[in-house]
């Protein structure tokens, strides 16, 4: 009797703590913040700010020295150029540099001594005529102060180069200069005559000098990202000896440091060669940097780091000087972290997450990317659904890079509705909003998910092919194909599968009927089916080939996929076509062709967040007038907010003048857009006309969110490919498909 | 009234005991020995608890305890807010047409795989049982699939009954047209035929095991008393082979639910419907993170499963009940 019972309470114990293991997290969530910050032993990096404010555009490379000394060009309207020194205690000085007219400070770089190199070009005229050329190409070296220690003309080595301009600069140890440019690397002796000259097949991301003993350059090449060293000796390029695998990011030398310094997505490492594995020393995020927008980053000799950051895609680009100091985190104040959960982390929200950090008192967001490193995909999509579905999933939830619909998550109950959040809040109106895009992650009356910018993705074709109406259907489009020569493209580089693809995300709820039936034996499915076999199997991109412009101003290419984010996107296509156009959407039965999709942050909120007030402070921060205002560039998305649209629109229409050199005031063109492969096709943007913006807005009224999900896509593409290889008919094909999608659909209900 | 102490007792026992004679002292033995026996199983007990223990915690928390987190996920909305809504998840599984469908096709394909699985394997354990030339050649040919992998198995059936695979390859030099067998009706027929290829063997090979141990008197017995070959198939090795054919059914039974592994591989998560098993729904809702259908559905193929089995354990206590000790 005694065992009966020492069995049963271990039998309970067992229960006790297998029940325990399946418990909250509680506890944990500390610890949890701390990792997730990247910072061992409970250590914050601080930030300082700066603004490098000048009159003018800081342009070319900025340097800091190891003791925070920074310097950097100033380019003022007209072309004017200053050199601006700002020392270690703050204060800003213009430094003299006396030069020729027409001189531009191409980029700026560091001796092994502490010394600047400025890589100076002369241009034939001022640097605003189209005609002017290099005329000479020379390295001056300047102490800290400011004090002219070398000139050396290079022109003769280098202005015989086709389309010179320099990108780097670096002087080694032994006096000898390496200049990177485009996909070469110049390498010129201590006097300025050229040693010898090496291509790295693509474009240089990175040159920079380990101790003045080597000069590595990085770039994406064949093999994926590639780091290589110029061997002096071989006057080539050889690989880095490291036993790291480096991948797509921005490489700096790490000074007395460390060997190299690199940004890798949101975190900044250290690499030292010979050693197994690089140094994590802090996540940018958490010291609300966007490291997309770094330009230069040290560690300086007091163990702080120094960034140089500019908000490219903000209409004045501020340009930032960021200290940030190590310090532990019970110094700091606290706030409460949310996390924001991705699958890869898409460049908008780490803009959006650190300017809510850096506004928020109450709340700092952190972001998980459950696909860094080297994860494939399926373990990150394990990883994802480990955390979601055992509720210890983050607080906001990516909805741009979601590996699952928004489907799948309503039915695991793992997002939040937000129209009570909606209706509760006094200073957002969902009236404000477009509906189309509020629509987007609507789901049966429920609020799931709040994008902050969207785009419009459709068909464009000349007015005179596809008509003026909103929409068109397979017929319209079979008799457009007729009406043209066999010669005659109907879409540029498209396949037989990326055709069906392309009509099934448009008309795939044409299919399903809302009881869940589905009739995909119907003819407008095998039209479909035929339409995309129309197409070749396969394409093969011709570097030599005209561009789609050329052929679409020849007549040869009818039609152009494409998202359109912006009124200007809207007249470079204008200009393309060279004829007013449509467009049109994609062909479909239904209403519209055209689809509204998320073209910034789009994010939902996990129902098991314990800090759903700050989610909504996130969404509700995205979605304020100021931010919506604030879209960065003219080109980043559409915003949601209707007086930010209405607003965006005026500016598009207003247009912007410059006084030419007899102060005759000219139109100034809003924008300069280069297409085509090797940049043949230039198209300077105007003011909007308001019939351009008209037709924007006709598009938004109209657009839909209809998309298909993956697995839909895989069977239909999966049975079609035996119509496409002539080995089955439409119509057996359909009947496949109808069997297996009506097995798919009925499990799913 | 004078009270004796405990202690006086035995003394006055052994007196009357021994009063008692002989018939008393073989008493005293017998319950003397059933004491020794009682203490010796209480202590054996004791002993096989403790080495019962670590198998008994395990069966608990890896069987037991999924079981009632099963039971949990059954009843609740979904696996993160819990809310309960009792039966509703079986509801809704119950009437969903999929899982209507899986469940149609798996008894289907039980129904026809399992007697078929039992019947040819006996047939041939009785056909290897006869005086044959080439008996043991058979014995391996037979057991040949059960060495296969997987893998190799489904690159097989992949190559003979593919649209362009072997045997429309075959049929075409008779002239028949290309049939799609794995995306037509005919999907079944090719999976039961799988089923059966690659479980005889194993169920033939227990079939014989239990024929050779049937008693060799009783056979010639019925001989001498000119019985019948059917009749002694039938009352008497029937009889003996019934411990042994609820096994094999039990196991075809099982490995019938198991095909859905040889069908994934073939077919792939959704399949031509007609083999489209309860293992497809369970698996797909598993990937879906659809826990709470899962679970409802597991659960409903468990009671189906306890059910059937109940069911052929009566019948095995029917039939065999006369030929077990």
């Amino acid at each position: 009797m005694k065992i009966g019972k020492w069995f049963m309470a271990g039998m309970a114990s067992v229960f006790v703590f297998a029940l325990a293991g399946c418990g909250e997290k509680g506890q944990e969530a500390p610890e949890a913040a701390k990792s997730e910050s990247g910072n061992e032993g409970g250590f914050v990096y601080v930030a300082e700010y700066e603004e490098l404010k000048e009159d003018g555009y800081v342009t070319g490379n900025v340097t800091i020295s190891n003791d925070g000394h920074v310097i950097f060009s100033v380019s003022k309207e007209g072309g004017e150029m200053k050199l601006i020194s700002r020392n270690t205690d703050g204060e800003k000085a213009e430094i003299p540099l006396d030069l020729e007219e027409n001189t531009y400070i191409a980029a700026i770089g560091k001796d092994m001594e502490g010394n600047f190199l400025l890589g100076l070009v002369t241009y034939s005229g001022s640097l605003n005529e189209p005609d002017s050329v290099p005329a000479n190409v020379m390295v001056r070296k300047i102490a800290a102060d400011g004090t002219v220690l070398e000139d050396t003309d290079m022109g003769k080595a280098l202005l015989n180069v086709p389309e010179f301009y320099i990108q780097d600069l670096i002087e080694d140890k032994e006096g000898y200069y390496y200049i990177c440019a485009g996909q070469k690397v110049f390498v010129l002796k201590p006097g300025g005559e050229l040693y010898f000259e090496v291509d790295a097949g693509s474009y240089i991301s990175n040159m920079f000098s380990i101790k003045g003993e080597k000069t590595v350059v990085a770039n994406y090449g064949d093999m994926g990202w590639e780091m290589r060293e110029v061997d002096l000796a071989g006057k080539a390029l050889k690989s880095l000896d490291a036993p790291v695998t480096f991948d797509y990011g921005t490489y700096q030398s790490g000074g007395e440091y460390a060997d190299i310094l690199y940004t890798l997505g949101t975190k900044l490492y250290s690499y030292n060669l010979g050693e197994s594995e690089p140094k994590e020393i802090l996540n940018w995020v958490d010291s609300d940097i966007d490291s997309g927008n770094l330009r230069s980053f040290t560690v300086l000799e007091d163990g702080r780091v120094a960034a140089i950051s500019s908000d490219w895609s903000s209409a004045e680009s501020n340009t930032e000087l960021a200290v940030l100091t190590k310090k532990d985190r019970s110094e700091v104040s606290e706030k409460i972290v949310l996390t924001y959960g991705t699958a890869y982390i898409p460049y908008f929200v780490k803009t959006d997450v650190v300017a809510f950090n850096k506004q928020s008192d109450k709340y700092r967001i952190e972001i998980k990317e459950y696909g860094e490193g080297d994860k494939d995909y399926e373990t990150m999509v394990k990883l994802w659904t480990a955390d979601i579905s055992s509720g210890n999933g983050p607080d906001i939830i990516d909805m741009y890079y979601c590996p699952v619909g928004l489907q799948e998550l309503v039915s695991m109950g793992v997002v939040e509705d937000l129209n009570p959040y909606l209706e509760a809040d006094a200073e957002i109106n969902r009236e404000d909003y477009v509906d189309n895009a509020m629509k987007a992650y609507e789901l049966d009356g429920k609020l799931y998910a709040i994008m902050r910018c969207f785009g419009l993705s459709t068909v464009i074709g000349k007015t005179s092919d596809v008509g003026e109406g909103t929409s068109w259907t397979l017929d319209d489009v079979f008799a457009l194909m007729e009406s043209k020569g066999k010669d005659v493209e109907l879409f540029e580089y498209t396949t037989k599968y990326n055709a069906l693809q392309m009509m099934l995300q448009t008309n795939g709820d044409l299919f399903v009927d809302e009881n869940g039936v589905c009739d995909f034996q119907n003819e407008e499915f095998i039209k479909i089916l035929e339409f995309a076999n129309r197409f070749p199997k396969e394409v093969q991109y011709d570097p030599n080939a005209p561009s789609d412009t050329e052929k679409i101003r020849d007549g040869k290419l009818l039609l152009l996929k494409e998202s359109v984010t912006s009124v200007q996107q809207y007249q470079l296509y204008e200009a393309k076509f060279g004829e007013p156009i449509n467009m049109i959407g994609y062909p479909t039965s239904g209403e519209s062709g055209i689809m509204l999709t998320p073209n910034g942050t789009a994010a939902a909120m996990n129902i098991n967040s314990k800090n759903k007030e700050g989610v909504w402070e996130f969404f509700k921060f995205l979605m304020t007038e100021e931010r919506q205002e604030n879209l960065q560039s003219a080109n980043a998305g559409f915003p949601i907010l209707r007086s930010a649209l209405e607003k965006q629109f005026e500016e598009d229409m207003e247009p912007e003048y410059y006084e030419d050199t007899d102060g005759t005031q000219k139109e100034m063109p809003k924008g300069v857009w280069t297409t085509g492969s090797t940049g043949e096709v230039t198209v300077e943007v105007f003011a909007a006309t308001q019939e351009q913006v008209d037709k924007i807005k006709q598009m938004i009224e109209k657009a839909g969110n209809t998309e298909m999900d993956s697995k839909m896509l895989d069977i239909i593409m999966e049975e079609a490919q035996s119509y496409f290889d002539g080995q089955k008919s439409a119509e057996d094909v359909a009947g496949l498909i109808q069997n297996r999608m009506q097995i798919y659909i009925s499990e799913k209900r | 009234m004078k009270i004796r102490k405990l202690s006086e007792r035995p003394e006055k026992i052994k007196k009357v005991k021994r009063v008692g004679g002989n018939g008393c002292r073989a008493l005293r033995d017998i319950h003397r020995l059933k004491k020794k026996a009682s203490l010796r199983d209480a202590r054996g007990r004791r002993i096989s608890s403790v080495f019962l223990t670590p198998s008994i915690l395990g069966v608990l928390v890896f069987f037991v305890l999924p079981f009632f987190v099963v039971i949990f996920y059954s009843v609740v909305d979904n696996p993160i807010s819990h809310q309960f809504v009792f039966l509703d998840n079986f509801k809704m599984v119950f009437q969903n047409a999929a899982f209507r469908q899986a469940a149609s096709n798996t008894m289907k394909f039980s129904f026809i795989a399992v007697p078929l699985a039992v019947v040819l394997s006996l047939g041939l354990a009785m056909l290897l049982d006869s005086k044959i030339p080439f008996k043991s050649q058979f014995r391996t040919f037979f057991l040949t699939p059960m060495m296969v992998p997987i893998a190799s198995i489904v690159l097989i059936w992949q190559v003979l009954f593919h649209y362009n695979g072997m045997v429309n390859d075959i049929t075409a030099i008779f002239g028949a047209g290309k049939i799609d067998w794995l995306k037509s009706d005919h999907a079944q027929v090719v999976i039961i035929v799988l089923f059966l290829w690659k479980n005889l063997g194993y169920n033939m090979i227990l079939f014989m095991a239990a024929l050779s141990s049937i008693p060799k008197d009783i056979l010639e017995v019925a001989v001498l008393e000119s019985a019948k070959p059917w009749q002694i198939f039938l009352y008497i090795k029937i009889r003996y082979l019934s411990s042994t054919l609820l096994f094999v059914t039990i196991m075809s039974l099982i490995n019938s639910f198991k095909v859905f592994r040889e069908i994934y591989l073939l077919t792939d998560d959704y399949p031509y419907p007609t083999v489209y098993m309860m293992q497809h729904f369970m698996n797909n809702t598993f990937g879906n993170l659809d826990y709470q259908r899962l679970s409802a559905a597991a659960i409903m193929m468990s009671i189906v499963m306890v059910v059937i089995i109940g069911i052929l354990f009566l019948a095995e206590n029917h039939f065999g009940r006369d030929v077990e000790g």
